[in-house]
């Protein structure tokens, strides 16, 4: 047996790199040093209180509004990703950016992507919400909607940006 | 994992390789979802892990492009093993980039992270000394060390034990027992019902989450069983006749949260193959062909 094959040492660093990155990763509770991760997929109690909600909603010519529909228009992002990617960090100036940048992006693919309604969206607007979860699941339910159908009385109009 | 030759040893990484670069490219590069990052508004850009630390701007639609095709390209060259020692090393760093890059939007994914990081200790090994085409048209000779074409495999191994393990530390960490006691994978269920209406169609039509939602005790059944089971994934690194239980629980386990909240692991099929031993497989094969061969 070759001890010091250096093949072993290769993969010895390569383990240590490996236990050493997951386990730093996971006791400073780093969820950004890619490719470590604590893996904190639903690791936290839910619902959070108090539960905040937002709604990022597009507003055509008519003034009407109809919820952000983030695929297939703002392919990679799909819904929960872009909303995530959207308020974090939750700075009303950089969100105001992503905002802005997220409009010109979708109308320029609804165009390219010869997607219907081809009329461009004039206005991109984001609420906030504070309902409790538990109404909401009850009102979602009662209604048979999902949370970004329904129509909230205590939303707030928290951003809005236009072309 | 027990050889009784380097040729096995071999023969078992080689194998794992072809499946490990084959399933990558089937689950994980393909369909352009990487690409399209390329094409995402700067505004977004919020880099992480090594992009992070140089602080790295968003680089070119064109020029990650590049790397992105290199990449995907590159992929069946590894998985059938040509000029491997050369092209696996550099598949790696494009492939680290490429998913790096596409982690660095504000989107956080786990699906795909211990893949990536499996491919690390196989970009750097002898994998393709047996099963490829190098060794087809080249004829290397194999080092004497066994331990060699082995160590790849434990090292992947460790790093599936890292994730289901490291995931129950989480939950114990941040959710501590209340993540078990209160209602809380009920209102995940719920909420992924709410959150992911575009996700894959297969798993929102059938609806099992939703119907999971309405059997509270059931629920907090799995939440504890879940913890236990992710606990005790270390032990098939250590204990190799527990491999039959605990893998399959695992991935039986991961195919309850695609269809109870959408998310979608596939890509961790390129993992799993490292728990069977290939060339044990080889020679029963050959053993059940042998007498029907001509």
């Amino acid at each position: 047996m070759n001890q010091k094959h250096p093949q072993l040492r290769v993969q010895k660093f390569i383990l240590v790199v490996i236990l050493l990155g997951s386990t730093v990763a996971t006791l400073a509770g780093r969820d950004r040093w890619y490719p470590f991760s604590n893996y904190p997929m639903y690791a936290s109690v839910f619902p959070p209180v108090p539960y905040v909600s937002h709604y990022i909603r597009l507003v055509d010519a008519d003034g009407t509004e109809t919820p952000l529909q983030v695929r297939p228009v703002l392919w990679p992002f799909w819904q929960v990703a872009f909303a995530e990617a959207l308020l974090s960090p939750n700075d009303d100036a950089k969100i105001e950016k992503k905002m802005r940048a997220a409009l010109k992006w979708y109308n320029r693919n609804l165009q390219l992507q010869k997607r219907e309604p081809a009329a461009p969206a004039i206005a991109l607007r984001l609420y906030r919400d504070e309902t409790s979860w538990s109404q909401l699941v009850e009102r979602s339910i009662r209604e048979e909607k999902k949370f970004e159908a329904l129509k909230h009385p205590n939303e707030t109009l928290r951003l809005e940006v236009k072309l | 994992m027990k050889f009784d030759s380097n040729e096995s040893a071999a023969l078992n990484l080689g194998v794992v390789r072809f499946l490990y670069f084959t399933m990558v490219f089937f689950f994980l590069a393909p369909a352009g979802y990487f690409q399209a990052w390329g094409l995402a508004p700067e505004e977004f850009w919020k880099p992480v892990g090594v992009l992070a630390f140089f602080d790295t701007p968003p680089v070119s639609s064109e020029a990650f492009r590049t790397i992105n095709t290199f990449w995907v390209v590159s992929i069946p060259v590894c998985a059938l093993g040509l000029f491997y020692r050369i092209v696996a090393p550099f598949n790696f760093l494009a492939g680290f980039f490429v998913t790096n890059y596409a982690s660095s939007f504000g989107v956080n994914t786990h699906t795909y992270l211990p893949v990536i990081l499996a491919g690390l200790p196989l970009a750097f090994s002898f994998a393709s000394d047996s099963f490829s085409l190098d060794r087809h048209f080249f004829r290397k000779t194999q080092p004497c060390d066994s331990r060699i074409y082995v160590a790849p495999v434990r090292t992947m191994q460790v790093v599936f034990c890292l994730v289901f393990f490291i995931s129950a530390i989480a939950k114990l960490r941040f959710g501590g027992v209340e993540w078990v006691t209160s209602n809380t994978l009920q209102n995940y269920l719920f909420r992924a019902a709410q959150i992911f209406p575009d996700a894959h169609r297969l798993a929102t039509e059938l609806k099992f989450g939703l119907w999971l939602y309405q059997h509270e005790a059931l629920l907090h059944w799995i939440a504890g069983s879940t913890i236990v089971f992710e606990l005790l994934v270390p032990v098939a690194y250590f204990y190799r006749p527990s491999v039959k239980f605990i893998v399959p629980l695992m991935m039986t386990m991961q195919v309850g949260f695609f269809f109870a909240m959408y998310v979608n692991f596939i890509s961790f099929l390129a993992i799993y193959v490292v728990w069977i031993n290939w060339s044990s497989i080889d020679k029963q094969l050959r053993l059940w062909i042998k007498p029907r061969l001509p």
